[in-house]
């Protein structure tokens, strides 16, 4: 999918299980003043067939973004992120792994399926953050 | 004389023939006992054993005229053989010399005889035989001659022609006898 | 019947000379007897040609003046020769003129033949010879000699030479009975000598040298080998000696070995050097309920559990390749077919040079501690497993109020009142209390469990991750973090990062006025890496060493200092996990140097779980 091409506002996916968690991205982006419309999918099993339906249908919704809760019920985000990459249409699809812990090896994994990486935050000041990070994401990809 | 030449070989044989002839007759003659005619007349055995005597005595040089003058057999006085003698020693060669025959009357000169046969002499003969000089073989007949100075003297015994020898004679007349002759003689003085 | 070649050598030295000396002596005799034979024959014909020829020149005469008699008597003067059988003399023609005949003769005159010849006949001699008289032949002689002069001379010869040849063997046998003893003798003695060494097995005989040819050489080579053997056999001896008293030994020594491995409770079991096990004590058989002969060899199959069979065989064979102690946990089928586990060990036992002569291995029963440590290791994981689901649970719901209440805080304080922005205050700062608290909490349990991966990391490079984990607060602090070159270990590497992140952090937390200055370094400590983290900090008050490793142990209030109090908990747990230690050097405003040890090999414990 070219990316200079595609008008703002962007497709934002978020997949999240706790509400409060997705609250928060989508208060960050209006914070922050992202061209981004932002659609939740609760579980990995729901992410999957959202990508799946948009790699059919070209009329349906086609996500640039995609931000990814690690903890996921039913099938969680690294395995989500497999099948995205696998998948022809979207293995380029920006992604960023979002967790609630700091492992090192969450992150290695995050980076080894071409993922960015950011923690939930604790604190407001954290959570200031994920505006800076969101939109130095977008720019890293080209959309903005 | 031992060596026998061819030629020599072939002479002999002749004389060899004749010998036998000789012999032949003297043995026929021998065997007719009885005193009738000889085959081998007594001088033709005489005159053979005359030749004979030749051959088995030694003249001096000084006995002979020249080196190659003859032996030569004088008869002194009678003659008994006839033309035997003649025949016996025509052709014959002695010690390198011819053998001659000659008759005398009277006594020869020196050098002129080796041997002279003077028969049965006389006295008068007899006793100048010795003077005949040296080198003069005298041959005579009967024991007599002998005895009287002859030197070789026929004698018969049993009609066997012999003779006797006088050695002594011989040598004072510087002939030297051959033993072999010596050894046939019937007696030797 | 012997052959010539085995007779004795005295014999055939006799046979030899003897032998030689008689066909030469005969040879000899021969032919002097045919030469003399020879010889007498042709004087004999010289002689009667003599004798013809005088005798024909006496005939000469005779013939020629036709006296038989005297020719007779001539002939008869031969009669001196006692050998003459008949002398005859014929004329010219042929006839017999004279004759002489041997009185015992009963031939009569031999023919003439040629006129001058000597041949020999039946009859005798026969010598024919020409009776020439002035050139001219007169007659033959023919003389007959009979041979009995040859044959008594022959005879005689023949008995003097045989004569001689009696003397001359004798001698010949005489001199050679004395002559042969100087080669026999020596040979004989040299014969004894070696009879006597060979019957006897005495290696000390030595021949006696009689000569200095070539028996002498004989001889003396002779003795040289017999010194050589003397004292090689010697020496077979004493090592022949040496390896029975040495096996003797082995065999005390084997029997020493087997007595005390039949005596001890413990499973015993020795392998030759190429692994091959070629013993079990009494406890084995008796353990396993089979034979020796059902065990030995590879019968270690037969009594190990299926699973373990390969992997074990691994093991082995690795430590039988490096010489290495073996060690590894295994199944042992018990007679009853009840598999239990047990620890093997063998060592190998090594001789003077050092090559392995055999291995020496022991089980021993560790079923109830393997049970118990499983249990043991199944309950910690699944506590373990309870903590870290239980506390990723815990964070989301508490992060929100965490998160929510700062927000509220942040955005909604005017429309409350002090008292309401003091409670909202305690809300949010428990909020985030128990949020740190969580995911310290998470961190430990994380701290506990085993890494898949045991390779050797290259700490640098972890050190590199920890870094720029904490690139923001390195940044914020103005911190300078040096390093010295780092080793290898073995270790997870996340926790090692984790250790330097926590033992960097503190330093960065637990600073003074000056910019932190943070300095890792690890050197060589046995068996063991020992890193250092040293700080230019606060320092710490030799008091509370031990106490600050402790699970929430603070020693700040925390207005001060941040964290919850886990971090070296944490790191606590991570090195001793791994065999290592954790303790910390420093006084009060001195700065603090923290080491850890990790032990260069791990520890391979060999679980079914791996």
């Amino acid at each position: 999918m070219p990316r200079a091409s595609i008008p703002p506002p962007f497709n934002l996916l978020l997949a999240e299980d706790n509400l409060p968690d997705a609250l928060l991205v989508r208060e960050a982006i209006r914070m922050e003043n992202l061209p981004l419309e932002v659609s939740i999918a609760p579980d990995g099993e729901r992410a999957i067939h959202l990508i799946m339906t948009a790699e059919k249908d070209p009329e349906a919704l086609c996500p640039h973004v995609l931000v990814l809760d690690i903890n996921l019920p039913r099938i969680d985000g690294f395995e989500v992120l497999r099948r995205i990459r696998a998948s022809e249409k979207f293995k380029n699809l920006p992604v960023i792994v979002v967790t609630s812990s700091d492992s090192p090896a969450d992150r290695r994994q995050a980076a080894a399926l071409g993922a960015r990486y950011f923690r939930k935050p604790v604190t407001y000041d954290e959570f200031i953050k994920i505006g800076a990070v969101l939109r130095q994401f977008l720019i890293d990809n080209g959309l903005i | 004389m031992e060596q026998v030449t061819p030629s020599g070989f072939r002479r002999s044989k002749q004389r060899a023939a004749r010998l036998l002839c000789l012999a032949m007759g003297i043995g026929l003659g021998m065997l007719c006992a009885a005193g009738g005619a000889e085959e081998a007349s007594e001088y033709q055995v005489k005159a053979a054993f005359l030749f004979n005597f030749t051959k088995f005595v030694e003249w001096q040089a000084a006995a002979f005229a020249a080196p190659d003058s003859p032996i030569v057999i004088c008869i002194l006085g009678d003659d008994p053989f006839g033309t035997v003698l003649e025949q016996t020693v025509a052709g014959e060669v002695v010690n390198g010399r011819k053998v001659a025959v000659r008759r005398m009357k009277q006594a020869p000169p020196p050098k002129s005889c080796q041997v002279v046969f003077a028969g049965r002499p006389g006295k008068e003969v007899l006793k100048l035989l010795p003077g005949l000089g040296p080198g003069v073989l005298t041959v005579g007949e009967g024991e007599n001659f002998v005895r009287g100075g002859g030197m070789i003297a026929f004698v018969l015994e049993n009609r066997r022609v012999r003779f006797d020898i006088n050695q002594a004679a011989a040598e004072n007349a510087g002939i030297k006898l051959s033993s072999r002759l010596l050894s046939v003689a019937k007696s030797v003085e | 019947m012997l052959t010539f070649r085995d007779i004795p050598i005295k014999q055939k030295l006799m046979v030899i000379i003897m032998a030689t000396t008689t066909v030469a002596l005969v040879l000899a005799g021969v032919g002097i007897v045919a030469a003399d034979s020879l010889l007498f024959r042709s004087y004999l014909k010289r002689d009667l040609s003599a004798l013809a020829r005088i005798a024909a020149d006496n005939s000469t005469a005779p013939l020629q003046f036709n006296d038989p008699r005297v020719a007779a008597d001539n002939l008869a003067a031969l009669r001196v020769r006692t050998h003459l059988v008949a002398a005859c003399i014929y004329r010219p023609d042929g006839t017999v003129f004279a004759r002489y005949l041997r009185p015992d003769s009963n031939s009569g005159c031999p023919s003439a033949g040629g006129p001058d010849e000597q041949r020999f006949s039946r009859e005798g001699l026969i010598v024919s010879r020409a009776i020439i008289l002035n050139g001219q032949r007169v007659g033959t002689l023919v003389l007959l000699y009979d041979l009995d002069e040859i044959a008594e001379r022959m005879k005689l010869y023949g008995i003097t030479v045989l004569g001689v040849l009696l003397v001359s063997t004798l001698i010949a046998l005489l001199l050679s009975t004395k002559l042969r003893a100087v080669i026999a003798t020596p040979i004989s003695h040299l014969v004894g000598a070696t009879t006597s060494v060979s019957e006897t097995g005495d290696y000390s005989v030595r021949a006696q040298r009689f000569s200095r040819d070539e028996l002498g050489v004989l001889v003396d080579r002779f003795n040289e080998m017999l010194a050589g053997i003397q004292s090689r056999d010697h020496n077979l001896r004493t090592a022949l000696h040496d390896r029975e008293e040495a096996l003797r030994d082995a065999e005390k020594a084997r029997e020493r070995f087997r007595f005390l491995a039949e005596s001890m409770p413990q499973k015993i079991f020795t392998a030759t050097p190429g692994g091959v096990v070629d013993y079990y004590n009494r406890q084995w058989t008796e353990y396993t309920g089979l034979t020796f002969a059902q065990m030995e060899g590879d019968g270690w199959k037969e009594y190990l559990h299926p699973e373990d069979v390969e992997p074990v065989f691994e093991v082995w064979t690795r430590s039988l390749a490096t010489g290495e102690p073996f060690h590894a946990q295994q199944r042992v089928r018990r007679a009853d077919g009840a598999y239990r586990w047990h620890l093997s060990r063998a060592l190998a036992m090594r001789d003077p040079q050092g090559r392995i002569s055999m291995w020496i291995g022991s089980n021993t029963d560790i079923h109830e501690q393997k049970e118990k440590e499983d249990e043991l290791r199944r309950a910690n994981e699944d506590l373990q497993q309870f903590a870290y689901s239980a506390s990723h649970d815990l964070q989301e719901p508490i992060r929100n109020v965490a998160v929510y209440s700062e927000i509220l805080a942040k955005r909604y304080s005017n429309l409350l009142d002090a008292d309401g922005r003091q409670f909202l205050g305690f809300l949010t700062e428990g909020g985030r209390r128990l949020a740190t608290l969580i995911d310290d909490l998470l961190a430990y349990t994380r701290a506990g469990v085993v890494e898949s991966n045991m390779t050797a990391v290259d700490s640098s490079a972890v050190l590199g991750h920890a870094i720029s984990s904490l690139a923001e607060a390195i940044r914020e602090n103005e911190a300078v973090v040096t390093c010295d070159a780092l080793p290898r270990v073995h270790m997870g590497e996340s926790h090692l990062q984790q250790v330097f992140q926590n033992l960097i952090g503190n330093a960065l937390k637990y600073r003074k006025e000056d910019p932190p200055r943070i300095h890792i370094s690890a050197d060589h400590q046995g068996a063991a890496w020992r890193f250092s983290v040293r700080d230019n900090g606060i320092g710490i008050d030799p008091h509370y060493k031990e106490k600050i490793f402790g699970v929430f142990k603070r020693l700040h209030r925390d207005q001060k200092y941040s964290g919850t109090g886990i971090g070296l908990a944490i790191c606590q747990r991570v090195v001793e996990r791994y065999g290592g230690r954790i303790w910390v050097e420093s006084s009060p405003g001195q700065g603090a140097t923290f080491f850890f040890t990790i032990p260069e090999h791990a520890p391979r414990v060999h679980s079914a779980a791996v």
